[in-house]
């Protein structure tokens, strides 16, 4: 009997322990290397990476935590009610604004300028053995230039998922925008050639 | 009856394991963001100039400065963690205010446009708090770049740590710039931008400007 007792509770602290464990396994950014996680570039990769700035993890940013001066303008501008607090939506839709190109002041949705090399930024050593920079058309020290970016919108989406979202559509209203989204598509593709469609295609 | 023994230390161990880990994770979560590397560009200078100092806008003993609005340009190296680095080597690099690089590639073809007065590099090595500074010209448009930026390579004794440029907070050019462009990171975008501002009471009409550089945790270390 008392072996018994012992080898139950030799099984019990045997899964005392593995889930003490559990949650001190290795978060996976730790393996991946974290500039490929950044070229990914969607809204939660984004929101995210703000919130490990959240030290009292309530799930939303204050101005307290934002301690390092080069992110202040950031949460300014996603703190759209100005409360001194962003959230995860806030964040999100700071997100939509400026990710597809233009900076603050810029136009949303322009296509950048450069040539067509699209070799990822900010990763690997940025030296000398770049090869030739720029594209046609652009001076010798333009940057590799990239053909659309990984956010959303897309040119001719009519509303991009973050939106569909945020205005909570019923059902029938997907289907009648998914509709209007087939016939925009159409008529779009009547007005371009092919090579554009093909440019256009690249870009999203 | 040692068994009872044995799973306890386990569990304690697996106890202790967690504790460290989660203290562990809480470090990381405390990092800086580290800056981005940008591309070095064609024009890191192909002959270093005799005056390598870190007042771009004299060269030597020349009375004559250069031509552009001048800039005080002045941050920190910082590890991941936020300490400062020392003995740390940061380079500048830029074209002059007539959008001429000190590199003959560019200079040569471009002889008359030239500032001879602008240094176009400079080189400053850090002491214990991790600062630098510099004074230089407010970066111009380049042809094909229209963000004016200010390369910045940072390096200790000779291997490379960090190349990368600071861009201009809020200038219309950097939305049809190919190299802020290709930042797709919102974050990342922020962290290569640095506000100009006025001197206060500044006769010469003289702008300063704060970067600072933070290298991430296995910096890339790579001979030159």
């Amino acid at each position: 009997m008392k072996k018994y007792l012992v080898l139950s509770l030799f099984l019990l602290s045997l899964n005392g322990g593995a889930f003490a464990q559990q949650p001190g396994r290795p978060p996976e950014r730790r393996d991946e290397p974290r500039n490929e996680q950044r070229a990914a570039g969607d809204s939660s990769s984004f929101v995210n990476r703000m919130l490990t700035l959240d030290k009292n993890k309530d799930g939303k940013l204050s101005k307290a935590e934002v301690t390092d001066a080069r992110l202040q303008a950031l949460f300014d501008r996603a703190d759209a009610d100005k409360n001194g607090e962003v959230t995860k939506d806030e964040l999100a839709a700071l997100f939509q604004k400026e990710a597809a190109g233009s900076n603050p002041g810029g136009r949303a949705g322009m296509p950048p300028e450069g040539g067509a090399g699209g070799r990822p930024q900010g990763r690997g050593p940025g030296g000398p053995q770049g090869g030739p920079q720029g594209g046609p058309g652009a001076g010798p020290e333009a940057g590799p230039g990239n053909r659309g970016f990984g956010g959303p919108p897309q040119p001719g989406q009519i509303l991009p998922p973050f939106l569909r979202d945020e205005l909570k559509l019923s059902d029938e209203q997907r289907k009648q925008l998914d509709d209007l989204q087939k016939q925009v598509d159409q008529k779009l593709s009547e007005i371009l050639t092919e090579a554009q469609r093909r440019q256009l295609q690249e870009g999203r | 009856m040692s068994l009872p023994i044995h799973p306890r230390r386990a569990f304690l161990q697996t106890m202790a394991f967690s504790a460290a880990y989660f203290t562990t994770r809480g470090l990381f979560a405390e990092e800086l963001f580290q800056t981005p590397r940008l591309t070095e560009g064609p024009f890191y200078p192909d002959k270093l100039p005799l005056d390598k100092d870190n007042d771009l806008i004299i060269i030597s003993d020349s009375t004559t400065p250069a031509v552009g609005e001048i800039t005080h340009l002045t941050g920190r190296i910082l590890d991941a963690k936020g300490d400062p680095v020392r003995d740390a080597t940061i380079e500048i690099w830029q074209c002059d205010a007539n959008a001429v690089y000190l590199h003959s590639r560019d200079s040569e073809p471009k002889k008359q446009q030239q500032d001879k007065h602008f240094q176009g590099f400079g080189r400053f090595t850090t002491g214990s708090t991790g600062e630098y500074r510099f004074r230089t010209i407010k970066p111009v448009p380049y042809p094909g770049r229209p963000a004016p930026h200010i390369h910045v390579k940072v390096l200790k004794g000779d291997r490379e740590l960090i190349t990368t440029q600071i861009l201009m907070r809020g200038h219309e050019g950097n939305a049809r710039d190919g190299v802020y462009s290709g930042v797709r990171d919102v974050i990342d975008r922020e962290l290569i931008l640095a506000d100009w501002n006025k001197v206060p009471e500044s006769k010469l009409g003289e702008w300063s400007a704060s970067f600072d550089v933070v290298l991430g945790r296995t910096p890339d270390e790579r001979p030159r």
